[in-house]
């Protein structure tokens, strides 16, 4: 090969090479842990299947109840108002993070409840273990709450897993490292499972997956933060709800993951949002609760509620009144068309971390019983529709979790080691 | 057999150069016992201070081989391979001495590969570059080309797997570096090209291009030293010392360098320099065949280098199943190393301790594992392999070429 031929050959072998690497990085991207956010596509995550186990994918029981996240018990859940506590069942929670803990949920099979030290349980009625599940990966442990259906649990963990377990056995039918962390509930709605997850950098997204075989279907685009607020359902619309660390709330079409619309508030959304009445109402770090049109997104109303405020708004049916706690120690009652507020009880519990128990009071029909966390370890039991105080009990610690109301029980996960608390 | 070591040994002692090269090859030794010693990474990964079995999985047992070896013992044999590199770098020195330096080189040599090969810990580029020249320098016939040949190979190699996004955009380094923005831009792709187009010039008549194309080298592994510390620039600087050394004679009128590319394109290299040559290159190529993206895989990359192709994000799914207990059993240990990080054999060998240990237990049912990753500049993980009972394989450290029991 003479000089030339060479020179020419090195000539092209160059030109090649920048050909394939601008082919590799056509816009010459830099990796800066932004990368993902200019290309606004989140992860999408494979499953291992460990077994067939084919349900409805109905829930039978799930964090706050229903598809749109009211709080209400069905009516078959109807303890009296002065509960006592029955059975007391520890360890649980091990108080590694400050987050609100993993509430219970209870169907006819048994009691489901996760903890911040990993264990995931199912237990009988009384609290006795009938199988367990340890969940490692991160020191946060389980902080959602399981979703269940007839024949699956479903639950998340810090550790990025969503887990679909066989709700007999225990033994584990699917699982999907969906993120990198999970701190949200799931929620089984329109046939179909959704989570909300999180990554390192940190940001987040939704995912909806099949609760059969645990396959992601698709992820929505970045929420440009963290979730921990869990999805809630429209059904009439067809979408998703749900808030990011970011002050952003996102609807999110059920059958493309594409954002229908998205809001920008002043302050993180990690609530769960509650649907109800076409509209979709939700608190913030804004120091305000907010109610906005399904549809379009438009403002309907907002509420100053004091101080920051992560709880989720419980409904009074028939009654279009709405409970949560505030920052500055009040349980009130909102008036879900205008957002004025109805009545206010204050017991100085600061806390706006823990959301209400809605339950038909079993001596007067039709009527609703309000249950709260109240002055720390007080759980406090209210009309839903005037605040007046029914019952107060002081239980054996704080709680951060929702009570969970089957039959003629409540159910309590406390924080720190104080354990599952049955009230009857 | 005698009579072919004896020619190894003459042909080193017929050549100047090869005798100051074995004496940075030894330094190449030295290098991997300081490197070895530092933050006692050598003694923490022996001894059982690291609960993490980390075994090739052609030795799946490693660990317990390990294990009968004190803390102390461990140091010792660490000193032992570091005294004796520097007694035969100073024998390739000595002018009486050059059976020896051999014969010491040779067992430097398999004391390193014994180490490297006892704890996957150890697995790297480096390692494997410095095996590849040692092995060429005791037992291959031309020497000094094959060397030389091999040097151009392992850049070009590593070129090769830096056209993608991962290098290109900067994900795959370790840690930040000094450029940024355009220039940094710039300087990945020129990396890229100085691998598979300048390197050439190492083997060129032109005296200007060969100094030219070192100098790039040298300032390349100089500029890495700030992000990739100072064993791999150390190494590399070490490993290319035969360039400098017959640049040095040539300058002095005792050699003339011939054109090796030439030689090479006109097939005048000798049969041996081809086969092996051949060799490297299927060993390169063998994990695409049996894999769709190596930077993802173990075992399957074992027989290639693998620079910073790409940084790697992963979920291990290890669960063990009880009569009335599931435990998802956590990663191994969170300081492992770039390339380890999301390693198939990381998890492999942490199942099969764990089935060692599990197997007693009336309670134990099986033990699952499946592995899902991704390069980080992808956004869809794929799972790596998929197996429902680890126990059950009889070579459970090969489990990622095991057929996947997904339902």
């Amino acid at each position: 090969m003479t000089f030339r031929k060479t020179y020419l050959f090195f000539v092209a072998l160059t030109g090649l090479i920048a050909f394939l690497t601008f082919q590799a990085n056509p816009h010459f991207y830099l990796f800066n842990g932004d990368y993902d956010l200019i290309v606004d596509k989140a992860y999408r995550s494979d499953v291992t299947r460990f077994k067939t186990l084919d349900s409805s994918c109905q829930a039978t029981a799930q964090y706050r109840y229903d598809e749109e996240r009211t709080g209400v018990a069905p009516p078959s859940a109807q303890p009296k108002a002065k509960v006592q506590i029955l059975k007391k069942q520890s360890p649980l929670n091990v108080d590694i993070h400050n987050a609100s803990k993993s509430s219970p949920t209870v169907d006819s099979s048994g009691v489901y409840v996760g903890s911040d030290s990993g264990w995931f349980w199912k237990r009988d009625h009384d609290g006795n273990v009938i199988w367990s599940f340890y969940i490692p990966g991160s020191d946060n442990g389980i902080h959602g709450s399981a979703a269940v259906d007839e024949k699956k649990v479903y639950i998340g963990a810090y550790n990025g897993f969503l887990y679909a377990l066989d709700k007999e056995t225990g033994e584990i039918v699917w699982a999907n490292p969906v993120g990198n962390y999970i701190g949200a509930s799931p929620l089984l709605a329109g046939g179909a499972l959704y989570i909300s997850a999180e990554t390192y950098h940190p940001d987040g997204y939704l995912a909806k997956l099949n609760c059969n075989t645990g396959e992601t279907q698709w992820v929505s685009k970045w929420f440009r933060g963290h979730s921990h607020s869990s999805p809630t359902y429209d059904k009439e619309n067809g979408q998703l709800l749900v808030g990011a660390n970011s002050g952003r709330l996102f609807a999110i079409d059920e059958n493309s993951g594409d954002t229908n619309w998205e809001l920008q508030l002043g302050g993180q959304v990690k609530g769960t949002p509650l649907v109800w009445g076409g509209k979709v109402y939700f608190s913030s770090w804004d120091k305000h609760y907010h109610a906005y049109d399904l549809k379009n997104g438009e403002e309907v109303w907002k509420q100053y509620m004091g101080g920051r405020n992560q709880t989720s708004l419980s409904l009074v049916p028939g009654a279009a009144i709405g409970i949560a706690n505030t920052k500055m120690g009040d349980i009130v009652g909102l008036d879900l068309n205008s957002g004025e507020f109805l009545w206010r009880l204050n017991h100085g519990d600061r806390n706006h971390q823990f959301s209400i128990l809605i339950t038909e009071d079993p001596q007067r029909p039709n009527q609703y019983l309000a249950w709260s966390r109240c002055k720390e370890s007080q759980l406090c039991v209210l009309d839903g529709k005037t605040g007046k105080l029914i019952h107060n009990l002081e239980l054996p610690g704080t709680f951060t979790s929702v009570p969970f109301a089957f039959k003629d029980k409540v159910y309590i996960s406390l924080d720190k080691d104080a354990g599952l608390v049955i009230l009857q | 057999m005698i009579n072919f070591l004896k020619r190894q040994i003459q042909e080193i002692q017929h050549d100047k150069s090869l005798q100051i090269y074995g004496f940075f090859l030894s330094l190449t030794h030295i290098w991997s016992f300081l490197y070895w010693k530092r933050g006692d990474f050598f003694i923490y990964s022996q001894s059982d201070l690291n609960s993490e079995p980390l075994c090739f999985p052609f030795f799946p047992n490693c660990d317990v081989w390990r294990g009968l070896l004190s803390i102390n013992q461990w140091s010792l044999v660490l000193w032992t391979y570091g005294l004796i590199s520097l007694m035969v770098a100073l024998l390739f020195l000595s002018q009486k001495k050059r059976n020896l330096a051999y014969w010491g080189f040779t067992l430097i040599t398999l004391i390193k590969l014994s180490l490297h090969l006892s704890n996957y810990n150890f697995m790297g580029n480096y390692h494997y570059m410095i095996h590849c020249l040692s092995f060429l320098f005791l037992w291959a016939p031309h020497k000094k080309q094959i060397i030389k040949y091999f040097l151009v190979a392992f850049y070009v190699s590593a070129g090769l797997l830096k056209i993608n996004l991962d290098w290109l955009s900067g994900a795959a380094m370790i840690s930040p570096p000094w450029l940024s923005g355009k220039l940094l831009s710039f300087s990945l792709f020129y990396v890229v090209l100085l691998e598979l187009v300048i390197v050439f010039g190492l083997l060129s008549s032109k005296k200007w291009l060969r100094w030219f194309t070192l100098f790039q080298l040298l300032a390349f592994h100089a500029i890495s030293w700030h992000i990739v510390g100072f064993f791999y620039p150390m190494v590399m600087f070490s490993l290319l010392s035969l360039f400098f050394i017959d640049e040095y004679r040539e300058f002095n009128g005792k050699i003339h360098i011939p054109s090796l590319g030439q030689n090479l394109m006109k097939g005048r290299a000798a049969n041996s320099t081809f086969i092996l040559l051949l060799l490297f290159w299927l060993l390169q190529a063998l994990p695409y065949l049996i894999t769709s993206d190596p930077s993802l895989s173990g075992a399957a990359r074992l027989s290639s280098l693998n620079m910073f192709d790409a940084k790697t994000e992963c979920h291990p799914l290890l669960v063990v199943h009880k009569e009335t207990e599931l435990i998802h059993i956590d990663r191994p240990l969170r300081s492992l190393g770039v390339r380890l990080n999301c390693d198939p054999l990381v998890y492999l060998n942490q199942a099969h301790k764990l089935c060692r240990q599990q197997q007693a237990s009336s309670e134990f049912k099986k033990l699952s594992l499946s592995l899902f990753s991704k390069r980080v500049t992808d956004f869809e993980y794929t799972k790596v392999f998929d197996l429902q009972d680890v126990c059950s394989l009889s070579f459970p450290l090969w489990g990622e070429f095991a057929k996947g029991d997904d339902l």
